[in-house]
């Protein structure tokens, strides 16, 4: 076909249509633009959180030191706080009340404080581990300086000095236990499991010293310490007798 | 152009004149239909883009919503409650001396004794009402039909050793274990049910404690 002398017109039309067809290209809406924008914001914002999140997650996990030592002293700590209870009540002697008042409430507020770690951790208060699994001696017996079940039977039937006496060897021996597990928390757990476990060891420590004083008054003799797996003889007050 | 004898030639020859008689308004017409299609093409493509961008957003909130979520919930390291676990709403937990009579046996909670029964192993009932009350401090009362099996009544008292362990015999119970924290319970064919674990996990001195922080020692009993 020879080009008709129309075309130019209908090319002409074109192009002056073409500039008007392009005006709302350049005319996009704002609302666009703006929700656009805030979706990618709230994105990488998202996303910051998460990786703030992965990152501050440090609190100590199921397996942890600071876990183990959290459970485990709390069931040590009871086991005193039952004994301080038994002879607080039945003892005629001032001294030894004031100590198991002591022992008692220090102890039982411990255990709330360690306790509540474990509620901030997200743990519940009964770990998958063995007991001391977290000091590398997991046993499913009881723990250092413990009383067995016959010990406490004697305790909780004993009045007088017997019964005093019976309580300080008692809880000599149970804080030559308690101090070895504090003492076993490293220098890599938290600080403020740290912080704790010093202070269990040097309260605890002086108190075995001012127990024993007690007790040779009254004239007896502190049980054999704890048996140590470990054969740690720098520990204090672990003689091995 | 040669003619072609079998066709008119004034065909051939005359195309002017049909495009000259559509030359004005025809061609602003179809100039202004075309323009039309072409206005409608760009508005479909705006429709496009900006539902493009309205999805791009909200799969981008959901997305952000889901992470943000995903990411305050990591902390959590809890256990997931042992199947069959049953959960109860108790809504009396007031003193009282007089015996009671509670919707299940064993009981998950309830009206109670005045004082709590210790924690550990016994090998004879124990009054019902202490009972409850030590899992108002949060023990896990592990109760066993009196005929279960030597070595099984062993498996449970070993697990009393711990603290906030009860284990009682308890006659009438629906199955040869079951497993009680205040409002829950959970019933168990063997002690070796690794679900009885689950639920101690779950359950001693835990969140269902009507009374964190209390003792289950220097109460009533002596465990054995």
């Amino acid at each position: 076909m020879t080009p008709s002398t129309t075309e130019p017109t209908a090319v002409d039309e074109e192009t002056a249509a073409a500039p008007e067809a392009s005006e709302p290209r350049r005319r996009r809406p704002r609302w666009q633009l703006v929700v656009a924008v805030l979706a990618a914001v709230f994105l990488v914002e998202a996303t910051g959180v998460w990786i703030g999140s992965q990152l501050h997650d440090d609190s100590p996990g199921e397996h942890s030191v600071e876990a183990g030592f959290s459970r485990d002293m709390s069931v040590h700590h009871a086991q005193a706080v039952e004994m301080a209870e038994a002879v607080r009540a039945s003892t005629t002697d001032p001294a030894i009340r004031t100590l198991a008042v002591d022992i008692d409430l220090t102890q039982q507020a411990q255990i709330g404080q360690m306790r509540g770690w474990l509620d901030v951790w997200g743990l519940p208060p009964t770990g998958r581990d063995l007991a001391m699994a977290w000091m590398g001696e997991p046993t499913s017996g009881l723990m250092p300086g413990m009383a067995g079940a016959d010990e406490l039977k004697r305790l909780h039937a004993s009045t007088g000095t017997s019964g005093d006496v019976l309580f300080l060897q008692l809880m000599i021996r149970h804080h030559q236990g308690g101090v070895a597990m504090a003492q076993a928390v490293g220098p890599k757990a938290r600080p403020e499991v740290r912080r704790l476990a010093a202070a269990i060891v040097t309260a605890q420590q002086s108190e075995i010293d001012a127990m024993t004083t007690m007790l040779k008054a009254r004239g007896a003799e502190p049980l054999a310490p704890p048996k140590q797996d470990s054969g740690d003889e720098s520990m204090p007050g672990m003689g091995h007798g | 152009m040669p003619a072609n004898p079998s066709k008119p030639p004034t065909k051939a020859q005359n195309p002017a004149p049909k495009q000259k008689a559509s030359s004005a308004s025809e061609r602003r017409a179809a100039a202004a239909k075309e323009q039309a299609e072409r206005l409608r093409r760009e508005r479909r493509k705006e429709i496009r883009r900006a539902a493009l961008i309205a999805g791009g957003a909200a799969v981008a909130l959901v997305v952000g919503v889901v992470v943000i979520i995903s990411a305050a919930g990591g902390g959590s390291k809890g256990n997931s409650i042992p199947a069959g676990t049953k959960t109860f709403k108790t809504a009396a937990r007031n003193h009282t001396e007089d015996p009671v009579t509670y919707p299940q046996n064993p009981p998950v909670g309830g009206p109670h004794f005045p004082v709590w029964q210790n924690c550990g192993y016994y090998s004879s009932a124990i009054k019902t009402e202490m009972g409850v009350h030590s899992m108002e401090h949060g023990a896990v009362w592990i109760t066993y039909r009196p005929d279960l099996p030597a070595d099984q009544v062993a498996k449970l008292q070993a697990k009393a050793d711990s603290t906030y362990i009860l284990v009682t015999p308890l006659a009438g119970i629906p199955t040869p274990v079951v497993a009680s924290a205040w409002d829950h319970q959970l019933q168990l064919d063997t002690a070796t049910d690794p679900r009885l674990d689950e639920f101690v996990r779950s359950f001693r001195q835990g969140p269902q404690t009507p009374e964190p922080g209390a003792l289950c020692t220097s109460g009533n009993g002596q465990p054995e």
